[in-house]
């Protein structure tokens, strides 16, 4: 037994030498904004932050006309997702991944759909009236609608 | 319903879900599930398996699958099954099951086998990739009772409404009743009787009906981002069953439970990469063991009705951190009494005061471990079934756990 309490303790100190490395990395850097777009004929033009977080754990379901959100998350992987994640939903990846196992192991909801790149993503929103996506800000945007994102 | 059909009528649900549902035209059709391995020791006592040589005993399996048939309506169901102890032994059950409509944000309807939407996470206490700790706090999330307020068959209302600046209201409303296949918490009821007579003769067989169960909650989604608090509670009547092997011949027993009020008072508040949460419950339960044999100086065995009312409490604060993908940390304080009246007392076994340190390693996107070291104060959650002989328990103890859990 004390071996392994021992063991445990030297596991914690090792988790805190890497939260606190983590922590002062000075690789890590502001992340950069995201984009988020809506389908050209939305009437939406801008929306709170808080909002926007909403519509993509959907725990919002429908705009303002009762019409079905449509919301579309990229890879979990990718920059973009990393970046929309801090500065949106202000959680880490892994935190929102947590939230999602609790909608699916308690049935409450499903996760957006995932799409592979910006490219998937834009053709996503054009193509649904109801759907809201992110994409990087050097992503080129025609036919759609770009989301001023209020405090 | 016996476990093998509540198997096949899962089996069938599944059938249908996988091989129906595109024909119906259902979209999103997804299949999930995950699979656990515990390992715990003490350093003395027993504590919910026999875990002072070190106990394996602890298993767990879930499967699910929902489906969207529309815009506004999906089915769903997950099973799941474990080994804990004694507990279950790897029988697969309907944990929920139904359909929900969710008509406007502010209102939806849910049929089926459902949670009870009790406390923070009773919905998703099975689920070992939600949450930081392997042991959930005992003073609220207490495994002898999990089967009790687990779930029910019945109709539940909920929705979120939004009060302009003052963020939001969740609620859900539920009505139903229930089997209940196992709980610990009715066993030992029967046990303290039995024992009281100076025997423990083992058990044949257990069954219990929730009947008329009343449930809801309310949480308010304050306007400071991240910080809900709410309650919720749950109010039945109970009827169980077990028969004894006593030597001579079998002993057939029952109790009538009215639970009266189960409640949970809940708050939670993330913000960034932190995660605080709070939790209080009391329980407040009356049980009568009728027409138990009891031995009485000069007249002989008479049947007696015994009392054996429960009025437990309990309330922790838990806070974790999420380090980095690979990491998160935590520690809880959990602080249980077998009854609330007697929580000044401070004796042994009028408490149990877990202090708990615990470490989540999600080493990739489908496989995580979990370590965690209890530093544990108190005998107040130790059963006699466990812990037979009550001169040999020790008041300060510790506990270690390990966990590896697969899911996708």
């Amino acid at each position: 037994m004390r071996i392994l309490s021992r063991m445990f303790l030297t596991l914690i100190a090792a988790a805190l030498l890497n939260a606190a490395a983590v922590a002062q990395d000075p690789g890590v850097t502001a992340p950069a904004p995201v984009r988020i777009i809506v389908n050209a004929t939305n009437p939406v033009t801008s929306m709170t932050r808080s909002r926007i977080a909403k519509l993509f754990l959907k725990k919002t379901t429908k705009w303002d006309d009762g019409s079905k959100v449509l919301p579309v998350d990229q890879d979990q992987e990718s920059p973009v997702r990393s970046d929309f994640s801090d500065v949106i939903l202000n959680k880490s990846i892994a935190q929102v991944s947590s939230y999602w196992q609790q909608q699916i192991f308690s049935g409450r909801s499903m996760p957006p759909p995932v799409l592979v790149s910006d490219q998937a993503v834009a053709e996503f929103v054009k193509s649904n009236a109801g759907a809201i996506g992110y994409v990087s800000v050097s992503f080129e945007i025609n036919d759609m609608k770009v989301l001023i994102v209020d405090e | 319903m016996t476990s093998a059909h509540k198997s096949t009528f899962m089996a069938v649900l599944a059938a249908l879900l996988l091989g129906l549902a595109p024909q119906i035209g259902a979209q999103d059709i997804a299949i999930h599930g995950a699979m656990s391995q515990s390992f715990m020791q003490t350093s003395d006592n027993n504590y919910l398996v026999e875990s002072e040589d070190g106990s394996f005993s602890i298993f767990e399996m879930v499967l699910n699958t929902t489906a969207n048939i529309d815009a506004k309506t999906r089915i769903g169901a997950q099973i799941y099954g474990r080994e804990f102890g004694h507990l279950g032994n790897n029988h697969m059950l309907v944990d929920w099951a139904f359909g929900d409509y969710r008509w406007r944000n502010w209102m939806g309807f849910r049929a089926g086998r459902i949670k009870f939407s009790l406390g923070l996470y009773n919905t998703t206490r099975d689920i070992d990739m939600v949450r930081n700790s392997i042991l959930m706090p005992q003073s609220v999330y207490t495994e002898d009772f999990r089967n009790v307020s687990n779930a029910f068959h019945g109709f539940e209302i909920y929705g979120s409404v939004p009060v302009d600046r003052l963020g939001s209201f969740e609620y859900h409303a539920s009505l139903g009743s229930a089997e209940v296949d196992e709980a610990y918490f009715l066993h030992d009821v029967f046990i303290k009787v039995l024992a009281a007579g100076g025997q423990i003769p083992p058990s044949l067989g257990f069954e219990a009906n929730l009947d008329w169960a009343y449930s809801g909650s309310l949480y308010w989604n304050t306007p400071w981002e991240g910080l809900k608090i709410g309650g919720s509670f749950v109010t039945s009547d109970l009827y169980a069953e077990e028969s004894f092997a006593t030597p001579t011949a079998t002993l057939d027993m029952s109790l009538d439970m009215d639970l009266k009020k189960l409640y949970v008072l809940s708050a939670e508040y993330m913000r960034d990469r932190w995660t605080f949460a709070a939790e209080f419950q009391r329980l407040f339960v009356d049980i009568v063991v009728p027409d138990v044999p009891v031995f009485v100086p000069d007249v002989g065995v008479v049947l007696m009705d015994i009392p054996a009312d429960d009025r437990r409490g309990g309330y922790y604060g838990q806070a974790t951190y999420r380090a980095s993908d690979l990491l998160e940390l935590g520690i809880y304080l959990s602080v249980f009494h077998p009854d609330w009246s007697q929580r000044k007392v401070g004796t042994a076994e009028t408490e149990q005061k877990d202090t708990a340190l615990t470490a989540r390693f999600d080493l990739t996107d489908s496989w995580l471990m979990k370590v965690e070291y209890h530093i544990i104060d108190g005998t107040g959650d130790l059963p006699e079934r466990l812990n037979p002989d009550p001169s040999q328990l020790v008041k300060s103890w510790s506990m270690i756990a390990v966990k590896s859990t697969f899911y996708f």
